[in-house]
């Protein structure tokens, strides 16, 4: 499902990101990825998403090798891999509706299917009272739950959130696995969740990689902050 | 169908949010435009104009008076259409040359009348047609050193030198016209850009969900056609009107009869679809420029 061989990130200034790093993760799992700010989480998040190419090693994510990845296929390739974001990056312009409809239509669904597909998630997430609000009228906790509806649309095989619960408060923070844990039962799309949030990790027990250095220090089955 | 009327959207939005830049590129493009349409109408009524007097002027071949043998001028005849250049040879006798002499002083030709018939002082002679005007000159100086000819001559010879005058104009046109298109190119790619810029968010989050690169291209693209459109409006005005104009006040000629211009129609239509070409072109091109490099960048 998703494999790093001795995986090794170099940018070009000189910065070491990763070092040597093996993982296997298998379909349908929901892994927390911590580590403190520098670690390398976010290049490990860049490497699947293809928007960086190992400096050494093999990526392979759904059986497609990243660094052999021509650019003109990566718009294909990400529509198999959704991303959640501490900042929500929504489209401000566009109402809840919209803003996932978005996600299908640069897919080129067919409008009825799509709209389907837009109330199906809307009430995955709770949020189809909200579906014609726009997101400066919603909470930071909705926003996200909004952010999350448009990156499981397309039904992808992982869903890759960036500290997803960063800008929220614990009771939200809390929503939000929740949620998560409902999309990788409901939908089974494999979840990776960076975090920071100790209480999170070791209420919420899922299999736990560590980070430090650009190298994984720890691989715990059963979760809980070191 | 949904998706093209979507990128048409998306384009208008673009140029509304940017108003003054795009009101900028498209002014450029409207100056380009002006001049380039200043350019084709002076230089397709040239092209008209040069033919005509290309078409006018025939070298005047004098036979000496001792070649009177119908075979020796039949090869004569055969040797000067061999000339590279001559596109047709025409034989005039001494009375045919007289008929057109008399011809060009209208009323008072009539008095050379007395020299018809053996008294007839002028020769027997070709016309001679060459396809370019500017091989006049060297066409005429070897049928000149041929044996049998008395004399070899080519009138409107100031014609000539005035439509290559005018041709250098021209060119100088054109290299002023490329440059206003650069510069008008230039200017829609900046504008692109700052409206890329400020949609950054929205490309980013377009990539991630995996928007095609042609999917978030497009809208920028006919964001550059509309601003090379709105651009070219002024100018198609002025080419339709101004011309109608010019041909009205001129009597559809300039100086003579020998310069005939264009009628106005289908003419101006012509220009106008050339101007809006040349604006969509410019659009498109200037912001495919800018959408490509700031896609190139970002993987």
């Amino acid at each position: 499902m998703l494999k790093l061989k001795e995986v090794s990130k170099t940018y070009d200034n000189g910065v070491n990101a990763l070092y040597n790093v093996n993982l296997l993760i298998e379909q349908g799992e929901f892994v927390y990825i911590i580590g403190p700010t520098g670690s390398g989480k976010s290049t490990l998040i860049k490497l699947l998403d293809a928007e960086e190419k190992p400096t050494k090693g093999l990526v392979e994510v759904t059986g497609i090798n990243i660094g052999k990845l021509h650019s003109g296929k990566i718009p294909m390739y990400r529509r198999n891999i959704g991303v959640v974001f501490q900042d929500f990056r929504l489209l401000e312009r566009k109402t809840v509706f919209e803003n996932v409809y978005f996600a299908l239509e640069v897919t080129n669904m067919p409008q009825l299917k799509a709209r389907q597909r837009v109330r199906e998630v809307l009430a995955l997430v709770d949020l189809s009272d909200k579906a014609n609000e726009f997101p400066r009228n919603l909470s930071g906790g909705q926003q996200q739950r909004t952010a999350i509806a448009r990156a499981i649309a397309n039904r992808p095989k992982i869903l890759i959130a960036d500290e997803p619960t960063g800008n929220l408060d614990p009771a939200k923070s809390a929503d939000i696995v929740l949620l998560l844990e409902k999309i990788n039962h409901e939908e089974k799309t494999t979840i990776l969740m960076v975090t920071h949030d100790i209480g999170m990790v070791n209420t919420y027990r899922k299999r736990t990689i560590a980070l430090q250095d650009g190298h994984i220090v720890a691989d715990l089955t059963e979760g809980g902050y070191i | 169908m949904h998706r093209i009327t979507r990128h048409i959207k998306e384009g208008f939005v673009g140029i509304l949010r940017h108003g003054a830049m795009s009101l900028s590129s498209a002014t450029a493009v409207t100056l380009t435009l002006l001049l380039v349409s200043m350019f084709l109408l002076l230089t397709l009524n040239l092209q008209q104009i040069t033919k005509n007097v290309e078409n006018s002027v025939q070298i005047h071949v004098k036979i000496n008076e001792d070649v009177t043998d119908m075979n020796a001028i039949l090869e004569m005849e055969a040797q000067i259409t061999k000339i590279s250049g001559v596109s047709a040879v025409t034989y005039s006798d001494k009375n045919q040359e007289l008929d057109s002499f008399i011809l060009a002083f209208g009323e008072d030709g009539k008095i050379f009348e007395m020299y018809r018939g053996d008294s007839n002082p002028l020769r027997n002679a070709f016309l001679v047609d060459v396809a370019r005007g500017a091989d006049l000159p060297l066409v005429s100086e070897i049928i000149g050193k041929m044996p049998g000819v008395e004399s070899a001559n080519y009138g409107g010879e100031n014609t000539i030198k005035l439509v290559s005058m005018l041709n250098t104009i021209r060119n100088g046109g054109l290299v002023l016209v490329s440059f206003l298109s650069f510069l008008a190119i230039f200017l829609i790619a900046n504008t692109i850009k700052i409206t890329i810029y400020s949609r950054n968010t929205e490309i980013t989050i377009m990539r991630t969900i995996g928007a095609s690169n042609n999917f978030i291209r497009a809208p920028y693209l006919i964001e550059g056609v509309i601003i090379g459109l709105l651009g070219s409006i002024i100018p198609v005005i002025v080419t339709v009107v101004g011309y109608m104009y010019i041909y009205k006040s001129l009597g559809g000629v300039l100086v003579s009869n020998l310069f005939t211009l264009r009628p106005v129609f289908p003419f101006v239509y012509q220009i106008s679809g050339i101007l809006v070409a040349i604006a969509v072109l410019v659009g498109l091109f200037g912001s495919f420029i800018s959408v490509t490099r700031y896609l190139r960048w970002s993987r």
